[in-house]
């Protein structure tokens, strides 16, 4: 029997040498960009911001933690410093389709000045319309027009007048209009006198009665024409006065941006509706309204306002955006409402801008997980991308839910690069189930969550480490504090030989052993004040393991730390809550008997178990058939259960520990308790690596710590582990001391060997395990199984009696 | 003497003929009525014309609106008439009310008994009755003919009155003199801001002329009114003393038995003089 040796401290703790360090501490070292390792993620940020076709946006897939947001922000902005600022974009008012304001593009920083332009405009606007109108010129020019139209009508009746004169006739205003009557000494006649009238004399004056009549009627048919000719003669003057009022005034601004056509456009559009609405600006006062919204249909001066929507005018370079809340409407821009006496009022200036209008011509950068948490706003995000136009549209019209008048602006054009943050499963279920998906994210930056340990990257580390505790205004770290950081930090990737790029939990940790420092008076943060925050970040929430201990130590939960038992074995489980994790050892128990070749995992016949550790369990009875039962059916009925675990168990870490305990019931040979394991296996007995090494090896440790270490105590861990192992101080010194024991193994046969202190046993030429070895005794058991499971059978049902196993 | 601050004017009669000018003399009557704090009384005159019109066999009405003929009858005149007055005096109230003015007003058919009754109580009669005929009379002929009915004071006015409208006065020594710069004092007095009064004398003689002037000058003084006096040769007629005066569409006051007045009424300058006329009697 080869026995396996443990471990030397060596192996259990990579530890990081200060001294070959040239700096004394961290005030020595230059800033260096946080990327370190990240040079894949940076390579597809260079090629997705750099390539200008549609749907080459990017997502940067990573853990949480490695501040993806900060990393790609700052490299988009060295990006962007180099580029044009983005061209300004403003809604004006769409004279020809008023509820569609009309979007103006202007080069970085005149849309302010057209903003402020218009604004001078209407105020110009404002004093000079009113006083154009109530000049004595424009007055007596109205009167001129006005007379010539009285005078015309005037002249025609008069005309009709006397000739109803000479006629001795005389043409009257009635209360309705005009009516002729014989006159006689200045006054008409009365109708007995006109009766006493000669026959010949009535009929004359009937007739002449009638045809004046004719002429009078035709004289009233031509009055609306001379009044409708009137009205026009007065509207001409009033554009001729309005024009020249508002002309020179527009004209100004015209020469200011007449390299801009679509404002010149514009402000053609503006002077005809000045000029068509001239009655209506000629009072000094503007039409009552609300908060400045005009509420009758009359136009005010309020139409000519221009709304920037982006002003770039003190942007340097491109844009990059980072938006925190990616609302729908904060995304693409919104309409918004005032209500007035029950009415819901907007206008064009009410338009507001969405992350997508100021981030055009730039960079965009949104949280995938936000964006897929607010309601439509990924839809929103795809329909602006895929159509490449933002238009602002709100919820309740796209979705008819409400009917109030609204606006339809026009869309403005969008060029942005939008990168997307999330996790690796967020990636690939966006993926799997968003077609539109693949075809607008193309580029994807993988970002590693831990990068190699080596002397160039611990040194890049330091330089790392004096970045972030400049940009945070930290205490500088020496060098041992440095290299304890280091540790820590191959700690928290689970692997010696790599580092967390957990860039979040690097800064913490700074932080409070920042604070500890400032608390002991240190100018620098030394190597205690890294140990002292990582020591109480833990006591901080270690309150549920320590009761769980305290419950192992008080044998309310039984764990043997001594002795041996057929059955029974110490197997390490994992427990993580919050940003804690800590390991419980639990006692994992095997019974069997004659059967039918099956293993009941008995947590999940309860349903506590999930569905990798299951398949551990079922590896189990492939193995021992494999093993031990080539030539007959395996013919046991096993159980195993995780004793006193009330929760759910998922993994298959256990799944050795489980074998184990079934060769020992199988074998009849006894475990000893001093040890605890942890590791899965396959079909072929061999131990494969688990995670979370560390914590269960210390789990066990302070168990016996606690129990006192009797030099016999350890932990069993796959051989494949090793590398993993950053174990505590306190576990490093007693291996050392020799107190407590880690070994690794490699295969099943190993591991029943330092349990059990019994040869396992390997088959001879003749294909038989060694007498006394636990192979041997194991495949006994089962042969002892099978045959009397081919006995019971044959008893029962009389088949097979001459055949033997 | 005269008290000069005695006002000469507290009752005041409009004429309103249904006319499309009404609405225009409403509203210079109440201003008039305001400023001097009189009374306004509103009398309409059922032009019996229309009823006669209305009698004949053969009477038709031409719509204004539509230019189409329909049959008059005096039952419906009456009423239309009747409507009108309602609407002026609707029109009347509004204005009167407006500017604060006490104020009645009165129907009547007869026009010229109802004048010659009305107006001697009255101290001031508003009046641009054009009447109905399309063919007015002139200006010359409407003065000669109120002025034949009644026996008070006659503000005949072309249209609007300027509230800034210089006031001027002709003198002639007459036994009106007094009572004619009453009413000028009280139509430039009573304003916001006193309005500028110019006084023409014109007299025979250099002596009579200096005379009129210190009389004129002592009443003026007398009333606490600063006024430009100005010498008019005799004969000088009313066109004359507006082009004369400062500043456009005066009031021009002057009495009744002025030789400029009367030879005004003898020809047709009148109808261009274009400035309102008030004559003292």
């Amino acid at each position: 029997m080869a026995m396996v040796k443990p471990l030397g401290p060596a192996s259990l703790y990579r530890r990081c040498d200060p001294d070959k360090f040239d700096f004394a501490s961290t005030e020595d070292l230059e800033d260096i960009e946080p990327v370190i390792g990240q040079e894949r993620a940076m390579e597809a940020l260079d090629f997705g911001i750099g390539i200008h076709h549609g749907g080459y946006n990017l997502f940067a897939v990573g853990p949480f933690g490695i501040d993806k947001q900060m990393v790609v922000r700052r490299f988009l902005e060295v990006r962007a410093a180099g580029g044009d600022p983005p061209n300004d974009w403003c809604y004006v008012h769409n004279f020809a389709v008023p509820d569609r304001p009309r979007a103006l593009e202007l080069p970085a920083g005149r849309a302010r000045e057209f903003r402020r332009d218009m604004e001078q405009l209407i105020e110009d606007l404002r004093n000079a319309i009113p006083v154009a109108f109530e000049s004595g010129e424009y007055h007596a020019r109205v009167r001129e027009i006005e007379e010539s139209y009285k005078d015309t009508r005037e002249k025609a009746l008069t005309e009709l007048a006397a000739e109803a004169d000479a006629h001795g006739l005389a043409l009257v205003r009635t209360p309705g209009g005009f009516a002729l009557a014989p006159v006689k000494d200045g006054e008409i006649l009365d109708p007995e006198e006109y009766e006493k009238l000669p026959e010949a004399e009535r009929q004359r004056i009937e007739r002449e009665v009638a045809e004046l009549h004719d002429k009078l009627a035709t004289v009233l048919h031509q009055m609306p024409k001379w009044q409708r000719e009137s009205r026009n003669s007065i509207k001409a003057l009033d554009r001729e006065v309005g024009l020249y009022a508002v002309g020179h005034l527009i004209d100004e601004i015209r020469r200011k941006y007449e390299d801009l056509p679509p404002v010149l456009d514009y402000l053609d559009a503006a002077q005809t509706d000045v000029i068509e609405h001239l009655q209506e600006f000629r009072s000094h006062e503007e039409p009552a309204g609300l908060f400045g919204i005009a509420l009758s249909e009359k136009p005010s001066f309020r139409r000519y306002q221009v709304n920037v929507m982006v002003d770039n005018s003190e942007t340097a370079g491109m844009p990059v955006i980072y938006e925190d809340t990616p609302l729908y409407q904060n995304l693409v821009g919104r309409v918004d409402h005032m209500t007035h006496m029950g009415a819901l009022v907007t206008d064009f200036t009410l338009v507001k801008p969405g992350v997508l209008h100021r981030a055009n011509g730039g960079y965009l950068v949104l949280d995938a997980r936000k964006v897929l948490g607010q309601p439509y706003a990924w839809e929103g995000l795809k329909r602006a991308l895929l159509a490449r136009e933002v238009r602002i549209q709100s919820l309740g019209q796209i979705f008819s839910v409400i009917s109030t008048v609204s606006l339809d602006p026009e869309p403005i054009p969008l060029d942005v690069k939008v990168v997307l943050l999330g996790e690796r499963l967020l990636y690939y279920l966006m993926r799997a189930y968003d077609p539109d998906f693949s075809d607008l994210f193309k580029v994807t930056a993988e970002f590693e969550h831990e990068i190699d340990r080596g002397a160039d990257n611990d040194l890049l580390y330091a330089r790392l480490l004096a970045t972030l505790a400049r940009r945070e205004s930290l205490r500088p770290l020496d060098r041992a504090a440095v290299a304890r950081v280091i540790e820590h930090c191959a700690r928290l990737a689970e692997d010696a030989e790599k580092l967390t790029a957990r860039l979040q939990d690097l800064t913490d940790l700074l932080r409070e052993a920042d604070y500890w420092a400032r608390d002991s008076s240190h100018e620098r943060v030394a190597r205690e004040d890294v140990e002292k925050a990582i020591a109480l970040r833990i006591r901080r929430t270690d309150g549920l393991r320590k009761r769980i201990h305290e419950n192992i130590l008080r044998d309310i939960v039984m764990i043997d730390t001594d002795g041996a038992r057929i059955g029974e074995i110490n197997a390490l489980s994992v427990i993580e809550l919050g940003d804690q994790s800590f390991a419980q050892p639990v006692r994992v128990t095997a019974n069997a008997r004659l059967g039918e070749g099956e293993i009941v995992d008995i947590e999940r016949e309860s349903e506590l178990g999930g569905a990798i550790h299951s398949k551990g369990v079922m590896i189990l009875g492939s193995y021992l058939a494999a093993r031990y039962c080539l030539d007959r059916p395996l013919s046991l009925s096993a159980s195993l259960v995780f004793e006193q675990s009330y929760g759910p168990v998922e993994g298959d870490s256990a799944s050795v520990a489980e074998l184990c305990a079934l060769l020992s019931v199988l074998a009849g040979v006894e475990i000893r308790q001093t040890l605890a394991i942890t590791g899965s296996v396959n079909q072929h007995g061999e131990v494969q690596a688990i995670g979370g090494v560390n914590e269960k090896i210390e789990g066990f440790f302070d168990v016996c710590v606690s129990r006192e270490l009797t030099g016999k105590q350890g932990v069993l861990i796959p051989a494949a582990n090793i590398p993993h192992l950053m174990l505590r101080q306190t576990v490093v010194n007693a291996a050392a001391q020799g107190r407590f024991h880690i070994w690794p193994v490699r295969s099943i046969d190993e591991a029943m060997e330092l349990l059990t202190g019994f040869e396992a046993g390997e088959r001879n030429a003749d294909g038989a395990f060694p007498d006394g070895s636990i192979n041997h005794r194991v495949e006994a058991c089962l042969r002892e199984f099978a045959d009397l499971r081919h006995e019971y059978g044959r008893l029962t049902t009389g088949i097979g009696e001459d055949a033997k196993p | 003497m005269r008290n000069p601050d005695a006002e000469v004017i507290r009752r005041i009669l409009v004429m309103l003929a249904g006319s499309p000018r009404d609405a225009q003399i409403i509203e210079t009557a109440t201003g008039i009525a305001q400023r001097l704090r009189a009374e306004l009384a509103g009398f309409f005159v059922e032009d019996p014309d229309l009823m006669r019109l209305a009698g004949l066999p053969f009477a038709r009405e031409i719509s204004l609106f539509s230019a189409t003929a329909r049959g008059l009858e005096p039952i419906a005149m009456r009423r239309a008439l009747r409507r009108e007055a309602d609407a002026i005096r609707r029109l009347f109230e509004q204005s009167a009310a407006k500017a604060g003015v006490s104020w009645s007003f009165e129907i009547n058919d007869d026009r010229q008994t109802a004048l010659l009754t009305v107006s001697t109580e009255r101290d001031l009669l508003i009046t641009a009755d054009t009447g109905r005929r399309l063919r007015a009379e002139s200006p010359a002929r409407l003065v000669r003919r109120t002025l034949a009915h009644v026996s008070c004071t006659v503000w005949f006015t072309p249209g609007t009155v300027n509230p800034a409208h210089p006031v001027m006065v002709m003198l002639d020594g007459s036994t009106r003199m007094h009572r004619v710069l009453g009413v000028a004092a009280q139509l430039a007095r009573n304003n916001a801001r006193p309005l500028p009064l110019t006084v023409f004398v014109s007299a025979a003689d250099e002596r009579q002329g200096e005379a009129l002037i210190g009389e004129a000058q002592a009443w003026l003084a007398g009333a606490g009114l600063d006024a430009q006096i100005l010498r008019l040769p005799e004969d000088s007629d009313i066109a004359a003393a507006v082009s004369a005066g400062a500043g456009p569409e005066p009031v021009l006051v002057v009495g009744r038995d002025h030789p400029a007045l009367r030879a005004l009424q003898r020809t047709d300058s009148m109808d261009r003089l274009g400035c309102t006329l008030v004559i003292v009697s």
